[in-house]
């Protein structure tokens, strides 16, 4: 029972704290600007706006608008239920691996690229081909980053590569964890949509790449592909994080340590998202077809952080 | 003289397997008593390969030597012809609309080669003896080059059914050879004879890669590949279907027999280079896919594809085999199984889709689709199910073959072979890319074929198809969703196979905890579709919960948002070519594109011209089997006119110098 | 763990030379080249210390100084003065380089498995690690039109045999080592002399034009 409650606990943090993240990336951007910037808490309000809205769809859409909003926002919270926040106990660690999370968050790409297709507009086809392609060149420094962690670890199960991690595989190699964690903060930058890939805050078509896929969404429908949004970011800030930075964890659960750990997770997921607003702050968003050639480089990165595992 | 040994369940079989041939009279009641025979043998085989009980028949011992028929129904034959049973159910089920709303001339001559093939088909994966298997072999391509070029008055269906004979009758010579070099070694062509035979080293490796060339141009592996984009697509659907989904499948089964029943012993690198194989035809499959806007030219690509993924497997297993690890090689043989079945089943379900859009829109070019998902809803939602599965998407059941196939490879770390260790997650890391380019590639087939609005009239003026080809559609649909969310049935069913090749039962190690597949090392990573899918259940119930208490439920309609100006031309919306073109410009290097602009009409060309775009890449390979041709025609052309040029002269001479070469020969013979 | 440490500051430098093959932009190129000295200056530093020998610690303050300083500045001066355009036109477009850089790093760290290294090494992982980087200045040599750039792979190629010396042998003895260093200043100051002279005289920065000298 107490495992149980445990891993709802971890759910729900991670749930709860996705739209603070990029709520305090956004004020941090705005600070160093040197404007005001909405206030942290803004995506909450956002959220809540949206949901009492209608929703508009286009004449020619079918029931894709209807069930694909749902998806988009449903598959990254069912991976949040694999993550480990705290403790290695998940809700849904039973039901599948780090492989299948990759999958999962691809099943969720697929249909609001199909969303972004189905309004009938040029806008939404132009966001799904470039959201399709980056997210294609993106997944195999993915995957070579988890096949390394799950080589070093001797398992896929993401509770077991989390203990393993926080024993003493960081430290027994070094050099191959921080070549993959490089590796990772590319894929990071691929899969949240943030700068150097792709600008969160453009309003101009021509350099949209999610945005474009839901420029015509409206309503609840919108806030749903929010939230997918935020929960999406999270989750690899809290891979990151979790897997990267091992520290604050506890062996004994008791009150203080659960609420200390909470803590140190909130500590370090602020100070992740400060980083990257900061490098969305310092680097210009590169020309689409220079993107492929990052998403090399992360390639390039994990694949010597393998090279050196293995040899 | 003619003895038949039998029992009486061979005889059903036999007699379900040829009995729809009969009624070609009538091919409405053909295709209704090949469905009824596909689901009987279907049930059949499947009681039978739980049970595990096998049974053997040889007849035919007739005079002529060599010749005997025999066939035996072991586990990996039944599980076969469980796929081609299956996949029949469906297609034959289709058929029965399609064939008629289509107007096939020569209704009953298409009915016969049609049930002729599938009876050849399921003789050719249960042939024990290495001549019958032959015949079969023979039988089954020639039926289906017919099928293919059934449309013959089309000049491009008859250059793809001339490409495929000349590639198939290839293959079959190096399967002959191989065939041949065990014959020599074993004195005799039945099977039986050549279970794990000892070969020495160089035939070994003559009669692999006879094997693999000549099984490999039948499965449509990379370099092999060039029939199969040219001969799917012309065919009539349903043949499509059964092609795709099954005919390539059968050199599958040679190889799985080949490399475990009856090679033993083969070295690492066989395994290795199969799996390199695997995993180039992947690549090259998916990739050259992005670039196509015909329909089942893309579909064929992607059975190019997904024969790579199963290679991968196969090979995988093969590595274990070698080193000695039969449980880890049967999880390999597994996924290679698996996704053998899953291709069967939602490639034809695909393929049926193609055909029904084509029947309705008159046109295979998806660009000239869209909006379908309103005009034809069921055909749209097998079609979006099927891409799911294609697409290695939870919960269906082309993700569970293809984790299967990541963790065989993961496992491959635990061989102690430096190049392995290298490799391997390379490879892994291009399935990963494949997987990710098929779900880009499919989003663009339903976003343009299904979704938005209709760009010509013959997407306009669509509707649904007849009851009976939804119906076939719909039973391979429902097939990818039981046996995404329900894998131990097909685990259950390959562990009598693994139990035959390798000796070790795989279910008992995959399957032990309830709802959940694992490797064979538990904790090394398990996965539960069911669990999953409970997982999305609860999640969208909690927020359409959410919804309804805080949140709007209202909606509303109106037009397209175009910017401020009037978008009711569905010209506005993405075209296949422009969905593709990112990746096309980022690996031109690997398409080699000519791309061009070009006006069409004269006579408006430095005002308002109207521009046509047309963009071309083209298969590499192809390219360097033309040269290759061209060269080899050129030159065997020069030296044949060289010597036949004639001139009776020069042919009396030749006769000369030939009598005075017997003898000196002879002279010389009798000297020594 | 000190070996560690070495290790990670060798896999910095070669993540470094990785990162010139992706921008086309040379003063980009040139700025990488001198953060990536400063690695190098850090890692005989450290090894200086470690063993405690006076020759690493000239040779660290060296590399400071002229890789890390002058030598970026004079290539930033000729490019300035050049006024030529500031992008690097390749031969293998930038895809394609790194696909070929991933190849060769695997066969260096598959080649380097069977070499066994004996005797006291300080980290034995920086052998491959270094023989990529020299491969990749190589490459940088060979796929680049531009003659600026192609000093760049030198150099670049020089940090390599550099970190190898280091690392595996505990350095090379001293005069070598001066020796070394001042060939390669020698070498940087001709080079920028020489692309002067041939941007004077011939008004065009590739190196392919040079091959029309033949005739």
């Amino acid at each position: 029972m107490q495992t149980f409650l445990m891993a709802l606990l971890q759910f729900f943090i991670i749930l709860i704290i996705s739209p603070f993240i990029v709520g305090l990336m956004q004020k941090t951007k705005s600070l160093v600007r040197g404007s005001v910037g909405p206030c942290v808490f803004q995506p909450y309000f956002n959220i809540l706006k949206l949901m009492q809205k209608e929703v508009v769809l286009s004449n020619q859409s079918s029931y894709i608008s209807i069930i694909a909003p749902y998806i988009v926002a449903v598959v990254p919270i069912t991976v949040a239920g694999f993550l480990p926040v705290f403790d290695s106990n998940t809700l849904m660690s039973f039901s599948g691996d780090i492989i299948a999370m990759v999958y999962i968050l691809a099943l969720g790409t697929f249909f609001l690229a199909l969303f972004g297709f189905d309004q009938g507009s040029s806008f939404g086809g132009l966001g799904s081909s470039r959201e399709m392609t980056v997210a294609s060149l993106a997944e195999p420094a993915f995957i070579m980053v988890i096949f390394t962690f799950a080589l070093q670890s001797n398992s896929t199960n993401i509770s077991h590569i989390f203990d393993s991690m926080r024993g003493d595989i960081f430290f027994n190699y070094p050099v191959s964890s921080t070549l993959a964690l490089m590796a990772l903060y590319f894929v990071t930058l691929a899969e949240a949509g943030r700068i150097p890939i792709d600008n969160p805050e453009t309003h101009l078509e021509l350099t949209m790449i999610h945005e474009a896929m839901i420029l015509d969404a409206s309503g609840r429908n919108l806030a749903l592909l929010e939230i997918g949004s935020f929960v999406k970011t999270t989750i690899f800030l809290t891979l990151f994080s979790n897997i990267f930075m091992p520290l604050g964890f506890y062996d004994t659960n008791t009150i203080w340590t659960i609420g200390f750990s909470i803590f140190i997770y909130f500590i370090k997921m602020s100070t992740l998202g400060v980083i990257i607003a900061i490098g969305e702050l310092t680097l210009a968003k590169l020309r689409y077809f220079r993107i492929s050639d990052a998403m090399m480089f992360g390639f390039v990165l994990a694949l010597i952080s393998m090279v050196t595992y293995r040899l | 003289m003619l003895v038949v040994i039998c029992r009486y369940e061979m005889l059903i079989y036999i007699f379900l397997m040829v009995l729809p041939m009969l009624f070609f009279l009538k091919p409405k009641a053909t295709f209704i008593v090949q469905t009824f025979s596909s689901l009987v043998l279907l049930f059949f085989s499947a009681v039978l390969l739980l049970k595990h009980e096998y049974i053997s028949i040889s007849m035919f011992h007739s005079s002529l030597p060599y010749l005997d028929f025999s066939i035996k129904l072991d586990s990996l034959s039944l599980l076969f012809v469980m796929i081609i049973s299956t996949i029949s159910l469906g297609v034959s089920t289709y058929s029965l609309n399609y064939v008629y709303d289509e107007d096939y001339h020569h209704k009953r001559l298409f009915a016969f080669i049609y049930t002729a093939f599938i009876a050849s088909l399921l003789f050719v994966v249960t042939s024990f003896n290495a001549i019958s298997f032959l015949i079969f072999w023979e039988i089954m391509s020639t039926l289906s080059f017919f099928l293919v070029i059934y449309n013959y008055e089309n000049e491009e269906n008859r250059q793809g059914g001339f490409l495929y004979i000349f590639m198939t009758h290839l293959g079959t010579a190096f399967i002959m050879v191989a065939f041949i070099l065990m014959y020599l070694k074993t004195g005799s062509f039945s099977f039986e004879n050549w279970v794990h035979v000892g070969l020495d080293d160089s035939t070994k490796f003559w009669v692999f890669l006879c094997v693999l060339i000549g099984f490999g141009t039948k499965a449509g592996m990379f370099p092999l590949h060039v029939w199969l984009p040219k001969a799917h697509p012309v065919a009539p659907s349903n043949v499509s279907a059964l092609m795709s989904g099954v005919m390539i499948k059968t050199a599958i089964y040679m190889m799985i027999r080949f490399y475990f029943y009856f090679l033993s012993d083969i070295p690492w690198w066989y395994g290795f280079i199969v799996l390199l194989l695997g995993s180039l035809s992947a690549l090259f499959g998916v990739m050259y896919a992005l670039a196509q806007h015909d329909l089942k030219r893309l579909l064929a690509y992607h059975s190019i594809e997904n024969i790579g993924i199963i290679l991968m497997g196969l090979g995988s297993a093969m590595l274990f085999n070698s080193n000695h690890m039969p449980l880890l090689a049967s999880f390999g043989l597994l996924a290679a199984i698996f996704h053998t079945y899953n291709h069967a089943i939602f490639k034809s379900l695909l393929f049926l889709g193609s055909g029904a859009t084509f029947l309705k829109t008159h046109t295979k070019d998806m660009e000239k689709y869209g909006g379908l998902i309103k005009l034809m809803p069921y055909t749209a939602l097998f079609f979006i199910i099927g891409s799911i599965s294609i697409s290695a998407l939870p919960p269906f059941n082309g993700f569970v073959s293809e984790w299967l196939t990541y963790q065989s490879l993961l496992l491959n770390n635990k061989i102690d072979i430096n190049i392995i260790h290298i490799f391997v997650p390379l490879f892994a890391s291009m399935l990963a890319l494949t997987g990710a380019f098929a779900a880009a590639c499919f989003v663009k087939v339903i976003g343009i074929s299904f979704l938005g609005s209709p760009r010509s009239d013959g997407a306009k003026n669509a509707n649904e198809v007849g009851k009976f080809m939804v119906w076939g559609m719909g039973f391979l649909a429902a097939l990818c969703v039981v046996f995404g969310l329900f894998p131990h049935i097909v685990i259950a069913l390959v562990a009598p196979i693994t139990s035959l090749l390798l000796g070790v039962d795989v279910s008992s190690s995959t399957s032990s905890h309830l709802f959940m597949i694992s490797t064979p090392n538990f904790s090394f990573g398990h996965l539960s579709t069911l669990g999953l899918s409970m997982g999305f259940a609860v999640g969208i119930f909690m927020l359409y919960i959410l919804i309804k208490k805080f949140g709007n439920t209202k909606t509303r309609m109106c037009s397209t948002w175009g910017c401020g100006q009037l978008n009711n031309d569905a010209s506005n919306q993405y075209t296949a070519s422009g969905f593709s073109q990112p990746i096309r410009k980022i690996f031109a290097f690997f398409y080699h594109p000519k791309e061009k602009i070009y006006p069409t009409s004269r006579k408006k060309k430095y005002f308002f011209p109207i521009l046509e775009y047309k963009a071309h890449s083209h298969d590499g390979v192809e390219s360097v089997y033309n040269l290759v041709l061209k060269v080899f025609v050129k030159s065997s052309a020069y030296l044949i006119n060289l010597i036949e040029n004639g001139s009776i002269h020069i042919y009396l001479l030749y006769i000369l110098i030939a009598s005075i070469a017997f003898l000196v020969y002879a002279v010389k013979g009798g000297i020594n | 763990m000190f070996s560690d440490f070495i290790e990670l500051i060798g896999a910095f430098v070669l993540v470094l030379a990785i990162l010139q093959i992706t921008s086309d932009r040379l003063y980009f190129s040139i700025k990488v080249y001198a953060i990536q000295s400063f690695f190098v200056s850090i890692s005989i530093l450290s090894i200086g210390i470690y063993s405690s020998s006076f020759d690493l610690y000239v040779s660290s303050f060296l590399t400071l100084v002229i890789k890390t300083f002058i030598i970026p500045y004079a290539l930033f001066k000729t490019i300035d003065e050049m006024k030529i355009k500031r992008e690097i036109k390749a031969f293998v477009n930038i895809t394609n380089s790194l696909l070929v850089i991933s190849a060769i790093i695997i066969f260096t760290f598959l080649l380097t498995r069977y070499i066994n290294i004996g005797g006291s090494v300080i980290a034995k992982e920086i052998f491959p690690i270094s023989l990529s980087i020299i491969f990749i200045g190589a490459f940088i040599m060979v796929s680049r039109q531009k003659p600026i750039t192609q000093l760049i792979g030198f150099l670049t190629l020089e940090n390599g045999i550099m970190l190898v010396a280091t690392s595996v042998t505990y350095g090379m003895p001293l005069i070598v080592e001066i020796g070394i260093f001042f060939d390669v200043i020698v070498g940087a100051t001709m080079a920028s002399l020489i692309i002067h002279h041939i941007n004077h005289d011939i008004d065009d920065m590739d190196a392919t034009s040079l091959s029309d000298f033949k005739e």
